[in-house]
Order: C-alpha cells, then structure tokens, then sequence
C-alpha cells in the first residue's frame, strides 16, 4: 500500500508555552526536543519540569532528523481508499530517551520494518503555520531482517 | 491477607444494544434499568442505595456525564452520604469498587452503587481522539493521525511481535476463544462463530490489528451493589468479597501511554505490572490462586500482555500461551472472559466483567467455571489509573 502523509486539513494543534517551540521548530524546517539544561537529559512530551530534576530551563537542540523506526501502525485514508497512512514511532539517533509520533512516506507497508534507519523527507504544513516532520527510510542504509525475536 | 469486610450484594444490567440502538431511552434510563435490576437482584428497595462510585471521571462515555442527583431525581433516592470517582477512563473500571469499599469501611455509606453506561450513537470512541478540543499534549498524536485507542495500541502490539515473535494466531485465539464464549450467552451481541480464516480474511483496521481484535461498538449500562459483608449476609445472594483491590499505575507506561515514551521493557507490555505485584502481595495470591480471569478486552493484544503481566505465562511467553488453549473455557488453565467480554458480548467500558466476576463466584454465571471461588478482574490498559481486583466467594 502506498503511504502518504496522513490529511492534516481540518487538524488544528494546541500549544502551550512549553509545547509551542517544536511546533515553531518545525514550520521552519528543524526537528527538535527538550534537553533539560541541569541534567541533560531529553524528554518528551515537552513539559514545565523536568522529571528527572525539576529544573525549568530547556535547550532545544536541532536534531539531525535521523533516527530509527521503534514501531508503527497503518491504516487505509478510507475504506475505498487505495492508499494508506503510517502513525510512526521514531526514535531519534541524537536524543537518546525518547521517541516522537510521526508518519512515514515514500515506501510501500510492504517495506516497512521495526528498527529500520529513518530521515526526514519533508515537512508536511499544518494549520496555523505549524508543520509536521514527515520520515522515509533512510537513504543506503540496509533493511533490517523483519521480524527478528529476539532470544 | 486479603480482605471480607466488603461485599458486593447486587448486579444489574439494562438491555444490550448494537451502537445507537439504545435510542430513543437516554443514558439515565439505561443507568436507571441496571440500579433497579442490581437493587431487585440484592432484594432491597433502591432507595437504600447512599453512595454512588464511578470511574473514568463519571463519564458514561466522552462528554456524558453521569449525575448522581439526575439518579437520584429519576430513581427516588431520597438522600446519598457518597458521592466520588477515580479519574481518567475505563483503567478504572475495577478500582470503582475499591473506592466503593472505601466507603462503606470508612462508614461514609451502607449502600454504594458503582455504575456505567455508554451510548456511541453521537460519539463513537474509536475516533474520539480527533473529535474533542485540541490539547497541547493530544496534538503530538493526533496530528500524525492517531485517532483513537486503536492506532494507540496497534504500535505496542507490532512491538511484541518483533520482540517475542508472537504472531497474529495469538491475537486470533484470544477473538475466537471469547466468541466461542459468548456464543451460549443470550445477551451477547456477537454470536456467529469466527473461524482462524473469518479472521485472517478479515478488513485490516490499524495493521496488525484487524476488525477482529477491536472491542465492538455498543451501548448498554450495568450496575453493581457494594455493602458491607455483614450487611452482605441477609440479603439475597451469597456475598461475594472485596478480597484485594487496586488502581493506579506506573509513570513508565501509564503516562507515557498514547505518545510511546515508554521504557523498552515496558513498551510491549499491558501497563499493568507494578499493580499486578501490588494487587498479589495485598491478597496473599498469585496467579495460581485465580480460578477465573475478567481481563479487560478493548484489544486481543492487550489480553495477551495482560495474561504477562499477571503472571499467568512468563513475559513474552503470552502468544503460544494463548495459542495453546490456555484460556478456553474448554481444557483451558485460565479460563478468560467466559462472558464474551468486550469483543462478543457487549462493551460497556469494562463494568460487564465486574458482573461476570460475580455472577461465577455464585456459581450462577451462564458459562461457569466449575467450582471457582475467586476471580480476578482488571480494568485498562489505558493512562493512569488501570486497576485490577480479586473477588472471592
């Protein structure tokens, strides 16, 4: 099935003061998270303290938008539809600790795998200026052998 | 260990309905039917019910709002010395009688109902995610198109598979050993058979999860009478006691649930595991100790991790545990939702397992577990409080 970024017309995002920086992030083209300026860790979602210090002051590094596919879902747009769309968990290779909620494109389900390399393609415009980073299978990298238990 | 100060001494159901069939009776009504069943199966007269104790934040549903003085209005309780519910959704649904307990030891009140209803003409919860207000914190998941429960639990279900190589006949068996259990029950909604093909040939939903592993869509309300043992003990049936009773849940999985934050160890797992130790140590029991098992059934994955995370199989063991028969009423060593559950009988957000749990420590239940004298009963997966109990005759 052919996977294109799930329709975002009528999604309307909620902000706070802690949420808003990833979502201004990404209507300028950069994927980013917070990093906890006391203790350096990463978190998600984006809230007042960190849960490992309670310190309030962030960072918010750009990443690399590289990282790795740790699990996914895809459905039909509709019943009729011919296409699909991928909710993607991805874990980014620079923000060790965390994960975000995305879609994948340019690949069929077919060639979707857990743990495989991922990038950024493109970001997908949402209302209100606010984007959505869209993620592909790594270009080069090898598939990784699905499903592999692991012992 | 374990407790026998707190019974439950009535259950009652309304009629169950495919989605939107209830109409034209409203929510009140449907709750209205399942006091007066629950209060004529107690044998006392409804206006002795003084507390009332929900869960899910007293939501019959997403925006219905279950109103103890509307009961009250309807029903002519004349007065309640109770009135309280746990918070978030249906993670709750077995810890409402925990708080109910509370109640009736702290001697706030005699007679607590605890009840649910649900109605999803106007709402369907499958895609409730997308129709409500935007939060900040929702948004991380509905804008990449997580709509509801079902894409939120599809990802801990593909998870599993890769980590433990549980495969799709799992998630099977758990669909076609609960309708082979509702089949012989006149209230279930679904009682066509489901063969391994029904389900391999069936419309993929959320991939791996196909229409199958989703709970239906339905509307119906139960009711459910906790009183004192002593209390208990004149009354109709035998009392069936609050042995043990928890609700609550770990920040690792309960809260990092629906945006996947969780630790990998935990990821693939019901997100029940530190109420699971908690709801033992508190009964004295383990796994071995429960006859029968009412384990909440939004998902067949999340039956199969929850069967982990009781200790009914080791962890990842749950796919050829199920696909062994384990949990068929028939030659099974657990027999699991013998009601049907939510996947054939009717959802109602989990109050029809407490039922069910009751309904087998009588020896009354239309599918019975020869002999059983206890039952666990467990509500969520979903973000804290998930909860769980063990009755006892």
């Amino acid at each position: 099935m052919k996977l294109v970024p799930f329709p975002t017309s009528e999604t309307i995002i909620a902000v706070d003061a802690w949420t808003a920086p990833v979502w201004q992030a990404a209507a300028r083209g950069q994927l980013t998270a917070p990093r906890c300026s006391a203790c350096g860790k990463f978190h998600m979602q984006p809230a007042p303290f960190c849960p490992s210090c309670l310190s309030q002051e962030f960072t918010w590094p750009i990443l690399s938008g590289r990282g790795s596919l740790y699990s996914y879902t895809f459905s039909k747009l509709s019943r009729e539809s011919q296409d699909g769309y991928c909710v993607a968990v991805i874990e980014p290779e620079d923000a060790p600790g965390i994960r975000i909620v995305s879609n994948m494109v340019d690949v069929d389900s077919d060639d979707l795998a857990v743990d495989m390399l991922v990038e950024i393609a493109f970001f997908q415009p949402l209302a209100d200026n606010f984007a959505l980073p869209m993620f592909r299978p790594l270009k080069g990298a090898a598939r990784p052998s699905d499903p592999a238990p692991s012992a | 260990m374990g407790k026998s100060d707190v019974a439950i001494a009535g259950v009652g159901a309304s009629g169950y309905y495919r989605r939107g069939e209830s109409h034209p009776q409203t929510i009140q009504e449907l709750l209205g039917k399942a006091l007066i069943a629950a209060a004529d199966d107690a044998g006392i007269p409804i206006r002795d019910i003084d507390g009332f104790a929900y869960y899910s934040n007293a939501q019959a549903g997403y925006g219905v709002t279950m109103e103890t003085a509307a009961l009250m209005h309807a029903l002519g309780i004349p007065e309640v010395t109770f009135s309280a519910t746990l918070t978030m959704g249906g993670g709750g649904s077995a810890g409402a009688i925990g708080l109910a307990a509370a109640a009736i030891r702290n001697g706030d009140a005699k007679v607590v109902a605890v009840t649910m209803g649900l109605q999803q003409g106007a709402q369907r919860l499958g895609a409730v995610f997308g129709k409500q207000a935007p939060t900040p914190a929702r948004s991380f998941f509905t804008a990449p198109g997580m709509a509801g429960p079902g894409p939120g639990m599809a990802p801990l279900a593909r998870r599993h598979m890769h980590k433990y190589g549980t495969k799709r006949e799992a998630f099977a068996e758990v669909a076609i050993s609960t309708r082979i259990n509702a089949m012989t029950r006149p209230k279930a909604l679904i009682k066509t058979p489901l063969t391994l093909d029904d389900y391999f040939n069936a419309r993929m939903v959320a991939d791996p999860l196909c229409l199958h592993d989703f709970c239906m869509e339905s509307d119906g309300a139960v009711a459910i009478l906790v009183t004192s043992a002593d209390h208990a003990r004149d009354l109709r049936h035998k009392p069936v006691h609050v042995h043990a009773c928890v609700h609550g849940g770990s920040a690792d999985w309960g809260g990092a649930f629906l945006w996947h934050n969780m630790p990998d160890d935990t990821y693939a797992s019901s997100g029940h595991r530190t109420i699971a130790k908690r709801l033992y140590e508190r009964a004295g029991m383990s796994a071995a100790d429960i006859d029968v098992a009412l384990l909440y059934d939004h998902f067949t994955p999340m039956v199969v991790m929850q069967l982990e995370d009781y200790g009914f199989c080791g962890i990842g063991d749950g796919g050829p545990f199920v696909e062994s028969g384990a949990i068929r009423m028939k030659g099974g060593s657990i027999p699991v939702n013998p009601h049907g559950g939510h996947l054939s009988e009717v959802y109602v957000i989990g109050i029809t397992h407490v039922m069910e749990a009751v309904e087998q420590l009588r020896g009354k239940a239309v599918n019975q577990v020869q002999g059983a004298q206890t039952a666990l009963v467990t509500g969520g997966p979903a973000p804290v409080p998930v909860s769980s109990m063990i009755l006892r005759s």
